[in-house]
């Protein structure tokens, strides 16, 4: 799942540190998400969307690998 | 993590080390008082030294987390965090995987093999191997989902 992480934390001027102490992570599960290697729970994405105050949308973009019907 | 938490991490950690050193204790007796056992008293007395060891580093560990409040919140903040859950729990998924099929294998091996001369130390290393190997596989698996995920 691509995100938009990165932006938004540099929008607000946060470091990576700073937003993981926000979120109530670690500093890791920050780089993580940033890289994409790792998605988040719900828990933690409405979070995160809440921090930086967009719609969950927004911040996570979800794509689905399946073709979509017309 | 939160204080009570921490207490009851700290009493399970003095069991290991009141459990440790009964079998450090066994193991020099066994030696001492019962030689012609066909036990290995060292194998006893090494175990009990490494479950003694890992108790002494946990209560030591949480005696400084005690007296530091920003490390306790650090650790806290770890030990919650859903990443390093979710590694854990992949990691023990693959780790009990993997013990069935041993122990799977080891029973078919058992069963096809026309009444098995296994011997009190071949026995001791065989379930030495089932407690070592998947602990061996669930520490690989932390390693390598930490640099995955």
């Amino acid at each position: 799942m691509k995100n938009r992480l990165e932006q938004f934390r540099l929008q607000k001027g946060w470091t990576q540190q700073e937003l993981a102490q926000k979120a109530g992570v670690t500093r890791q599960t920050i780089i993580s998400l940033e890289s994409e290697r790792y998605n988040p729970s719900i828990l933690l994405a409405f979070r995160l969307a809440r921090l930086f105050g967009v719609p969950i949308e927004e911040l996570f973009l979800y794509e689905d690998n399946l073709a979509e019907e017309p | 993590m939160n204080q009570n938490d921490l207490k009851h991490k700290t009493i399970l950690s003095w069991l290991l080390l009141i459990v440790s050193l009964n079998m450090i204790l066994a193991g020099v007796l066994i030696r001492v008082l019962a030689p012609q056992l066909q036990l290995n008293p060292y194998m006893i007395i090494s175990i009990g030294l490494i479950f003694a060891g890992t108790a002494s580093i946990n209560l030591i560990k949480f005696k400084l987390l005690r007296q530091e409040p920003a490390q306790m919140h650090e650790w806290s903040v770890y030990e919650k965090d859903e990443r390093v859950q979710m590694i854990r729990w992949r990691a023990g998924n693959t780790a009990f995987i993997t013990l069935m099929v041993v122990l799977f294998l080891s029973l078919i091996l058992f069963s096809i093999t026309s009444s098995p001369q296994t011997g009190v130390d071949a026995l001791w290393y065989f379930l030495a191997f089932l407690v070592v190997f998947p602990m061996a596989v669930y520490c690989w698996q932390v390693l390598r989902l930490q640099k995955r995920m």
